[in-house]
């Protein structure tokens, strides 16, 4: 196999692992899980979709991705606040209680990691590895006191 | 990967941005920081004789002009340092002014929201605070906090956009990691003078360390940031108080001491024009030194959370040892690197050169001062005292400005050909230097008495020292006021083609 072939296969085995989870949790219905445990799924959600990016970016690297691209910069760093969004404790009650909100939330995380890892590259190569790697360390990081407490 | 790394060799990559929009891209960055610095200098002024009892305040506002001088304090330094690093890269490779001019923008318009939090809505919680402030105990409306937490995300994300450019730039214009960090340099470096490569200038590890360390700082003042906005909607969302407190000090010291770091690249570039023919060569020393620093200047926060039992024991003594550790690269390489340069290299001494100089002392003593106070022993009796206070004035006041004002200096005297008279450099070196060290001397005696930080009515004899610092404070001002005179009239001069110093 290619090396581009391995990295398209690695998106697409991201992109529906991720997917797959939303699935479950809408096919299941959503059980209630704590505010930890739930940012910690998140963190797992966008993780999938900024892999699927960056397999995707890397197989595809395009001859002019050295130059700064400043138009995909600010949607590289809006990903990571909205992710931050979706991560609000305050809408999890509800959630836990709408299956079908609560998946197309998960649908948002994954497009979030998504967004964030794409855009990073497009704006300049390397970017994208970057902010996927400052989104993560949030998205884990809120487990540890967003909503929560010992 | 390896594909990429051929193309980011190639040299058509070397084409920078022209020296003319480098240069008002800077303008634009170190011109409303140094407004920023000027006014709050003013009431910072304000603050220390109210403490004196010169005059009062009413209650509330010491706290809101304390917030405001310490928050616009903050973001004008922070301004300053990335105007002169995104000058000076982007004489190394090509940076998009577009994207320089929006991260500005997002500050400034952050600036202004927490000027009206603070100004209008009378917020004063200080510009770093502790959990539950900024939400219980209050004498200021609720959407003055809102307002306050919502011109600090957009400082942040100016703060991040402009990380993100800087860390691409320099991986894109050294092959990535590994050659910003110049690691073939260090440990194979027979096989690189071999190469035919060159290291990355010493000011390009300033960039590195300053993007890397800033993005840290960032995501976490953007997640705390997004926690306790939701908190400011939601009165009942929980939130860890610890967490919050490591978020906070994550964000608020590693910017903190960026903002030292970020001008130290003037030190690098415009101190050997000084000299005759000597040049700040990147060597392994320096580099791993600056290594040291990426790492330590990200952990050292933890000496923010020595009071606290809660925080695990291990990162106590991680946090005493980075911080340290983190003294040695910058004292022993840059500082003992640029008086070693200096000495008998037939040294020109101009407005420019004394303050990059008289900078490095300054950081130099505030650093000393920081140590003492993260030794545990002493920290028992200095945590939140006004020794707190003098160690970071000794170096934000006079070095990092000061390394600054070198920089601005620098450029005026080369563009006018000119340089200032002995009599002007000895009143200002008086005002500032002379005004500055009597001012600092109040807060580091202060603090030795156990006086407390953060105090618009001192207990004895805080009163008594801040009404002696005050006096000088004036002379620093007026110092200070002397200065920006100078550079005024060194700006009105036609430019000359010739440089001065060089
Ligand atoms: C580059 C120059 C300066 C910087 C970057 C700076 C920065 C700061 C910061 C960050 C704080 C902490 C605020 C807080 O605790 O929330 C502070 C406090 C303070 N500053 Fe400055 N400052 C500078 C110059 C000055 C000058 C020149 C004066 C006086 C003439 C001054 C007077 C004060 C006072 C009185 C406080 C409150 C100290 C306390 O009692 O806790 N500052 N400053």
């Amino acid at each position: 196999m290619t090396r581009r072939g391995a990295l398209q296969l690695v998106a697409a085995v991201s992109g529906v692992l991720a997917v797959a989870l939303v699935v479950r949790s809408l096919a299941e219905g959503a059980e209630a899980i704590d505010v930890r445990s739930h940012h910690l799924t998140h963190a797992v959600l966008i993780l999938g979709g900024a892999a699927a990016a960056l397999a995707l970016t890397a197989a595809n690297r395009r001859p002019d991705s050295l130059p700064e691209k400043p138009q995909w910069l600010l949607p590289a760093i809006l990903g990571p606040l909205g992710g931050m969004v979706l991560m609000v404790p305050t809408f999890y009650p509800y959630m836990n209680a709408h299956p079908t909100v609560h998946a197309l939330s998960h649908l948002g995380h994954i497009s979030a990691g998504f967004v964030t890892a794409w855009c990073g590259e497009r704006y300049r190569v390397r970017i994208g590895w970057t902010t996927t790697l400052f989104l993560e360390a949030m998205a884990v990081g809120a487990a540890f006191g967003f909503g929560v407490t010992r | 990967m390896s594909d990429t790394i051929e193309t980011l060799a190639r040299p058509a990559h070397r084409e920078v941005t022209s020296d003319r929009t480098a240069k008002r891209v800077m303008w634009l960055y170190i011109g409303p920081g140094l407004i920023l610095v000027g006014a709050m200098v003013i009431a910072g002024l304000g603050l220390r004789m109210a403490q004196g009892g010169m005059h009062t305040f009413q209650p509330g506002l010491f706290y809101s002009l304390m917030t405001l001088h310490g928050s616009a304090m903050m973001v004008g330094m922070a301004l300053c340092g990335m105007g002169l690093l995104w000058y000076l890269f982007a004489q190394e490779g090509p940076l998009n002014p577009t994207t320089a001019v929006v991260a500005c923008a997002l500050i400034l318009i952050g600036a202004v929201l927490v000027a009206i939090s603070v100004l209008v809505g009378g917020f004063g919680a200080a510009w770093t605070f502790l959990y539950p402030l900024p939400f219980v105990g209050t004498y200021w409306p609720s959407w003055a906090t809102g307002v306050f937490l919502a011109g600090i995300a957009c400082v942040v994300l100016g703060w991040t956009i402009w990380c993100l450019q800087m860390l691409g730039g320099v991986l894109t214009r050294y092959g990535g990691l590994r050659g910003a960090f110049a690691w073939d340099l260090v440990w194979s470096p027979s096989k690189f003078a071999k190469s035919g490569q060159t290291p990355p200038p010493p000011q390009a590890f300033a960039v590195l360390v300053s993007a890397v360390d800033g993005l840290l700082a960032g995501s976490a003042g953007m997640l705390v940031g997004v926690a306790l906005f939701v908190r400011w909607l939601d009165p009942t969302l929980p939130l860890d108080p610890l967490w919050v407190k490591n978020l906070t000090y994550i964000f608020g010291h590693t910017l903190a001491n960026l903002t030292i770091y970020m001008p130290l690249a003037a030190v690098y570039v415009a101190l050997p024009r000084y000299t005759h023919h000597r040049h700040w060569h990147t060597s392994a020393v320096l580099a791993v030194a600056w290594w040291a620093t990426l790492v330590f200047v990200a952990i050292a926060y933890f000496h923010h959370l020595y009071m606290d039992f809660a925080q695990p024991r291990a990162v106590q003594y991680i946090g005493e040892a980075a911080s340290y550790l983190a003294a040695f690269p910058p004292a022993v390489v840059t500082v003992f690197g640029g008086a070693l340069l200096v000495y008998r290299s037939g040294f020109r001494w101009t407005l420019g050169s004394m303050f990059l100089y008289v900078g490095m002392i300054g950081w130099v003593v505030g650093g000393i001062g920081a140590l003492l106070d993260v030794t545990v022993a002493f920290n028992i009796y200095f945590h939140n005292t006004l020794w707190v206070v003098a160690h970071f004035h000794t170096y934000l006041l006079e070095g990092a400005l000061l390394f600054v004002l070198g920089w601005v200096f620098h450029c005026l005297e080369e563009r006018s050909g000119i340089v200032s008279s002995r009599a002007v450099r000895t009143l200002i070196g008086l005002g500032v230097f002379g005004g500055g060290a009597w001012l600092l001397l109040g807060w580091y005696l202060a603090g030795a008495q156990g006086v407390p930080r953060r105090y618009a009515l001192q207990p004895a004899p805080g009163t008594d020292i801040s009404w002696w610092a005050s006096l000088g404070g004036i002379i620093l001002v007026v110092g200070l006021i002397m200065c920006g005179i100078e550079a005024i009239r060194l700006a009105r001069r036609p430019a000359h083609r010739e440089v001065p110093a060089a």
